[in-house]
């Protein structure tokens, strides 16, 4: 990712942990798109079997293939649209702060960040089978402000990414206090 | 009253819908390019989106071949008769 083109790098910030939803979460995306693309040929074998003169008809079978088209044209672009989703979705965490880059849908796209030093609490979980077997979970990033905290969604290896923040914190903190002191 | 056209106007709402899906194509292959992590991945994955969607086209032209698009579509709304019905003799 190139951290240039989300926020204004200040002196000396280096990026140190760059997140994504863990891959699990994508395939189980596609696996809804793979049977989303199953039920045309479903209902080729329905037609073939109830009406089998529609898949010869001068006028139907056009009409058909058209309508097969363009189901299979807008599911690919769905495809597409889900891998952005996905891949545009982003927790970096750098010397200072943590950023929150977030995609929704296509026209809408949103990015938070807050400060290493604000962080009170750190809690991870993983909840479920599926989380518990491919090893992935959520991380709450709760800060000094009442209500406002990050949260890491379905992150691979979600405990030590808590115990990594935690260590940056402390090194942001240790940071602070010597430049204090100078 | 019926009213009749050439088959290949089923092309205009196809037609619109390939359109549509070209704009929002165009917005996502952006945000891909645009705010994307690698060019990369964004560029494999624009062009595995583009091949795909031409072979989608391919397919259909294919599945299209020999179709008689000037034959006429007749639609004639098969309303129920007001008349009396004829007297039997």
């Amino acid at each position: 990712m190139n951290l240039d083109l989300l926020i204004k790098r200040e002196p000396g910030e280096k990026m140190l942990l760059f997140l994504r939803r863990h891959i699990i979460v994508l395939l189980a995306e596609m696996l809804l798109i793979a049977v989303l693309a199953a039920v045309p040929v479903a209902g080729y074998f329905v037609i073939a079997w109830l009406w089998p003169a529609l898949l010869t008809g001068p006028m139907a079978r056009p009409l058909l293939v058209l309508a097969a088209s363009g189901y299979y044209l807008w599911l690919w672009l769905f495809t597409l649209t889900t891998f952005i989703d996905y891949y545009l979705d982003a927790w970096i965490v750098t010397t200072t702060r943590i950023l929150n880059v977030e995609q929704h849908g296509l026209f809408s796209r949103t990015m938070s960040e807050l400060d290493l030093s604000k962080v009170q609490d750190v809690t991870s979980e993983e909840k479920g089978v599926l989380a518990f077997v491919f090893n992935y979970g959520t991380v709450y990033v709760q800060t000094a402000g009442e209500t406002e905290r990050f949260i890491f969604e379905q992150v691979h290896h979600p405990h030590e990414i808590r115990k990594q923040i935690l260590a940056f914190m402390e090194e942001d903190r240790k940071r602070h206090a010597a430049e204090k002191t100078q | 009253m019926s009213v009749t056209f050439p088959f290949v106007l089923v092309f205009i709402p196809y037609g619109l819908l390939v359109v549509g899906l070209g704009i929002l194509a165009t917005f996502a292959i952006y945000h891909l390019l645009h705010y994307g992590a690698t060019a990369r991945v964004s560029l494999g994955a624009t062009i595995v989106f583009i091949a795909g969607a031409l072979f989608l086209f391919g397919l259909t032209a294919e599945f299209l071949q020999g179709t008689d698009w000037r034959q006429p579509v007749i639609i004639a709304p098969s309303l129920p008769s007001l008349s009396a019905p004829a007297a039997k003799t």
